[in-house]
């Protein structure tokens, strides 16, 4: 199956018919259960350095979601990046059998409504139950949750970290809750595919108008999380094979040969009444394609009554094995890093606002640049002002 | 500890609205189910969705004050060391990834008693003058 799009009109009404306000009602023998979200976001472009022009972008440019196509331009106020509503909704038909749909329609996808979410979840007993549907890939601490704005202290998450072409996948997942020692834990165990048609995140790299598909297949994975106090921790590895279609090949629609990738993740989340550390790791080995990514986050906060500033700085960079055979030098390879300061106000129990500033610093040299012409991703520094209203309904 | 439980009218959601931030916690179930021992870090991970089970096993059932009401904000930042909007938050994280479902909200103390006895291994937190006969207290918050 394929990233789902459908009519937004049909699809917006069959959520809103069966989701009510966070609430729940019983309909055809089926209790239905739903609650929604959404983020109002805007930004501007404070200044950049631009190196080169880019093809369909307005560059320099700030990535705020790599894989959602969230690109903020140079010019004036933009909401569509990050703005986003989302509907989910549960019709349960037994206390052990549910079927769970999330859609979300994004600005940055000119209003197009996606299934993010679609499974049917069967308790198999207390602490194990399957799932076999469309899910999010559970790499990092927010990777589920990242269209849900409330449910973090920035206007967006950090693209160095949570930037990625695929980030769903279609299969079956095994999760576990249970109690080991004075932790509390969840493990998952997944396997399934995903085929990405016209891929945003290749946009940024190939030209805004031109078309890249994406495919991981076999894709095989776990993830487990531990909490004890005001500690989470979550450890995730996962594999697959993946092939992309290349734009410029003679037949542009036929995918490559498919290669493996490895991906191993490791998240810390500390939150106590007042203070919030956060932090990421995520390597992963496409040594049979280019290479390897590395990326890493830390973020620290400090509570004060409905106030959470928070100071924040993400890395990335890309060791390029297969350079030469690509004609590259491994000076080429994409690097960049992101500072952000940003502050939450808790509005109500369930709004919020969110005021968020973003040096973006390119680590990568010139020949990158002259290599990838059509590449969004900033040239040079780039720096953005956001701010959003997220909110839970 | 002091008692309060004069500031406490009995007729109205807006008296509770008005519970003494110091006010002494029950953390209680009904005694129609069956009784269990439950210790802070339990608790805590029961209203935080770390943990869907009893000792013995059952499924446990969590009932939330309503939104709003000084005792559920109380409640979680002795119980959890987080304010009900921090609560709120990793509740929206797990909720819309369909790793749980939040507590359900009950309209106030006498809603909770009524579904702490109608519904197996259900627990809630009330304040002292909600106590009565329906209920079973599992642990005391200072």
């Amino acid at each position: 199956m394929t990233k789902q799009r459908i009519p937004r009109l049909g699809c917006t009404l069959w959520f809103l018919a069966f989701s009510t306000a966070a609430g729940a009602a019983e309909f055809a023998g089926l209790d239905w259960s739903g609650s929604g979200f959404a983020t109002v976001a805007i930004g501007k472009m404070l200044n950049g350095v631009p190196t080169q022009m880019q093809s369909g972008y307005a560059c320099p440019c700030f990535v705020s979601d790599f894989a959602q196509g969230g690109v903020y331009q140079q010019g004036g106020l933009q909401w569509q990046p990050d703005s986003k509503v989302g509907w989910q909704g549960k019709a349960s038909l037994n206390p052990d059998f549910s079927v769970t749909g999330q859609v979300v329609m994004r600005a940055a996808a000119g209003g197009h409504v996606d299934f993010e979410w679609l499974y049917g979840n069967w308790r198999l007993n207390e602490q194990f139950s399957l799932q076999i549907g469309r899910k999010r890939l559970p790499l990092l601490y927010y990777s589920e949750s990242q269209d849900v704005g409330f449910a973090y202290p920035w206007v967006h998450l950090s693209p160095q970290i949570y930037g990625w072409e695929i980030v769903n996948f279609n299969g079956a997942n095994l999760a576990y809750q249970g109690q080991w020692g004075d932790w509390s834990s969840s493990v998952d165990l997944f396997t399934g595919s995903e085929t990405v048609r016209n891929s945003n995140y290749w946009q940024m790299y190939n030209g805004r108008y031109t078309r890249t598909d994406s495919r991981w297949r076999n894709l095989l994975g776990a993830d487990v999380s531990l909490s004890k106090d005001a500690l989470e921790i979550r450890l995730a590895m996962m594999q697959s094979e993946l092939a992309n279609t290349n734009p410029k090949a003679a037949n542009p629609l036929a995918f490559g040969p498919a290669t493996p990738q490895y991906i191993y993740s490791a998240s810390l989340h500390y939150e106590a009444a007042h203070w919030l550390i956060h932090g990421g790791l995520l390597y992963i080995n496409r040594k049979a394609s280019y290479g390897e990514d590395f990326s890493r986050s830390f973020a620290v906060g400090y509570r004060i009554g409905n106030y959470l500033p928070m100071l924040s700085h993400n890395r990335y960079y890309q060791k390029q094995h297969y350079a030469p055979a690509l004609g590259l030098s491994p000076a080429q390879a994409e690097a960049h890093h992101n500072t952000a300061l940003s502050l939450r106000y808790e509005l109500t129990p369930a709004s919020a606002l969110k005021l968020q500033y973003d040096h973006w610093q390119n680590d990568a040299q010139p020949a990158f640049f002259i290599a990838n012409p059509n590449s969004a991703v900033p040239m040079g520094s780039s720096s953005l002002l956001s701010m959003s209203y997220d909110l839970l309904f | 500890m002091s008692h309060v439980t004069y500031w406490i009218a009995p007729l109205a959601l807006s008296c509770c609205l008005a519970l003494p931030a110091q006010a002494e916690l029950y953390v209680v179930m009904g005694v129609s189910s069956k009784p269990v021992q439950l210790n802070l870090q339990n608790i805590k991970n029961i209203f935080l969705g770390r943990i869907n089970t009893l000792p013995g096993g059952a499924r446990a059932i969590p009932i939330d004050q309503h939104d709003g009401n000084p005792l559920r904000e109380e409640f979680y930042v002795k119980v959890t060391n987080l304010s009900a909007a921090q609560a709120k938050a990793h509740w929206a994280r797990l909720y819309f990834t369909g790793r749980g479902t939040p507590p359900v909200e009950a309209r106030n103390s006498q809603d909770i008693k009524l579904q702490l006895n109608q519904i197996p291994n259900t627990l809630s937190y009330l304040e002292k003058a909600a106590l009565d006969s329906t209920v079973r207290i599992i642990q005391t918050i200072p």
